[in-house]
């Protein structure tokens, strides 16, 4: 009976995952985001067994062009997320506030630590390694382990005994 | 009888089978009843004006073209007292003089004609018309010169202005702004938020203008004459009715001649002209 119920939960799982309308969630995180006057437009949505593959989006911040997403894979096993974020090209206006051109960007989440994202930010020879962290009352801190080689970043943070951080309510 | 399945392993296919049923039926259910079947696109743009224009000569997409009907034009006679000499040429053989009717300037030889008024000869001091078998004769307006002249004159005596340091200026009654302070801002675009601080107005969900919320002493701004409180309708006649539009009046700033603010002060909408040289 014990198999039994095993192999049902085991096999409800994973078909919960291959099974699910993953464009269509997609769609709805597309509709949450526009709420916030976030748009990926023109992008090209493929799924995946466990996952999405969006290709050559052009992301807009309340009708302004930011940047350019050559590719965007997003895996799913619901106990570990993870969203890579391959060739972003910054628009040329956006530069003047990140004097990135061209990045790459990588975001994880646990069931292990449900309130934090990891986040590595690679640009050139540089990576930055961060962990955002939602707090109570809806602020969000983003905490950074090594500045130094995005010198850049620091006019945007401020630094405690733990190191650089950012703090933002949302 | 030999047994072709074990009975034990087809129960668990059809309980795994059943699992999977379950969840195909829960996601048909929850993407028919939740999830959204299209995907969100930005807005299309094909509406957007040109950034600056005081005059559109264009024809509106869809405005049926009727032809206009020729203005219908009274021909009348035109008096002597209608032209002005502005100058003559004389030789022994060659006449040429330059008359102004209106704001058009004419150069006559001898023997071609305006309004009717045949040049017929000159002196050094006066021009001799014919029309209609009756002579005319007009000559310079001695006080009055014309602008043109005087511009001229002006243009020859006065030495060349120097470049003014100011990065905003006053010429001719006209506020000049300086392409470099501009192109400053548009290198440190973090400057512009320390010497200037907006924030949206909406009616609704619709943005109706940019309240400005501070302005830096001494900065560029408040050398453009914007003050606190003020709000940014309009830039060159494009009303800012989404950050779409505010950011792309930034975006083609430096390519512009001329800037027109349109602003509300004090429940007064006004307009500040500006030259960008």
């Amino acid at each position: 009976m014990v198999k039994k119920i095993l192999i049902v939960i085991v096999v409800f799982f994973f078909s919960l995952i291959i099974l699910a309308p993953k464009e269509r969630l997609f769609f709805l995180a597309e509709d949450k985001l526009a709420q916030n006057e976030i748009i990926i437009s023109n992008e090209v949505v493929n799924s995946t067994l466990m996952g999405l593959n969006i290709s050559n989006g052009e992301l807009t911040l309340k009708g302004i062009s930011v940047a350019k997403i050559e590719t965007m894979d997003i895996f799913s096993i619901l106990f570990y997320s993870s969203i890579d974020i391959e060739n972003v090209i910054l628009d040329e206006a956006s530069r003047g506030m990140i004097p990135l051109s061209e990045f790459n960007l990588s975001l994880s989440h646990s069931v292990l630590s449900p309130k934090s994202l990891a986040l590595v930010l690679e640009h050139g020879s540089n990576e930055v390694e961060a962990k955002i962290k939602f707090l109570d009352e809806g602020k969000v801190r983003i905490e950074v382990d090594d500045i130094n080689g995005s010198s850049w970043l620091k006019p945007m943070m401020q630094k405690d005994e733990n190191g650089w951080y950012y703090e933002t309510a949302i | 009888m030999k047994q072709l399945f074990k009975s034990e392993g087809f129960q668990y296919a059809i309980y795994a089978l059943g699992a999977v049923a379950v969840v195909k039926l829960l996601w048909f259910i929850v993407t028919l009843i939740l999830l959204p079947s299209t995907t969100q696109e930005l807005e299309s743009q094909g509406d957007i004006k040109p950034l600056y224009y005081r005059l559109s000569l264009a024809k509106k997409d869809g405005e049926a073209i009727k032809p206009k009907p020729k203005p219908v034009t009274k021909k009348s006679a035109t008096p002597i007292s209608a032209l002005v000499l502005l100058g003559i040429y004389k030789s022994s053989d060659t006449v040429v003089v330059t008359v102004q009717k209106g704001s058009k300037t004419t150069v006559l030889s001898k023997g071609e004609a305006i309004s009717g008024f045949t040049l017929v000869d000159a002196t050094r001091k006066e021009a001799f018309f014919e029309k209609n078998g009756k002579n005319y004769t007009l000559k310079f307006k001695k006080k009055k010169r014309s602008a043109a002249a005087k511009s001229m004159i002006s243009t020859v005596k006065t030495p060349q202005k120097e470049e003014p340091k100011a990065d905003i200026y006053e010429d001719d009654g006209i506020k000049v702004v300086k392409r470099d302070m501009i192109q400053d801002y548009m290198k440190k675009p973090k400057d512009i938020w320390k010497d200037i601080g907006i924030s949206e107005i909406k009616n609704g969900k619709d943005i109706t203008g940019f309240r400005v919320r501070f302005v830096r002493k001494d900065s560029g701004f408040e050398k453009l004459g914007i003050k606190r409180g003020d709000i940014i309708l309009a830039i060159n006649g494009e009303r800012l009715d989404s950050y779409q539009d505010a950011f792309s009046a930034y975006k083609n700033i430096q390519t512009i001649e001329n800037l027109t603010l349109t602003i509300k002060r004090k429940n007064q909408e006004m307009e500040l002209d500006y030259e960008i040289k």
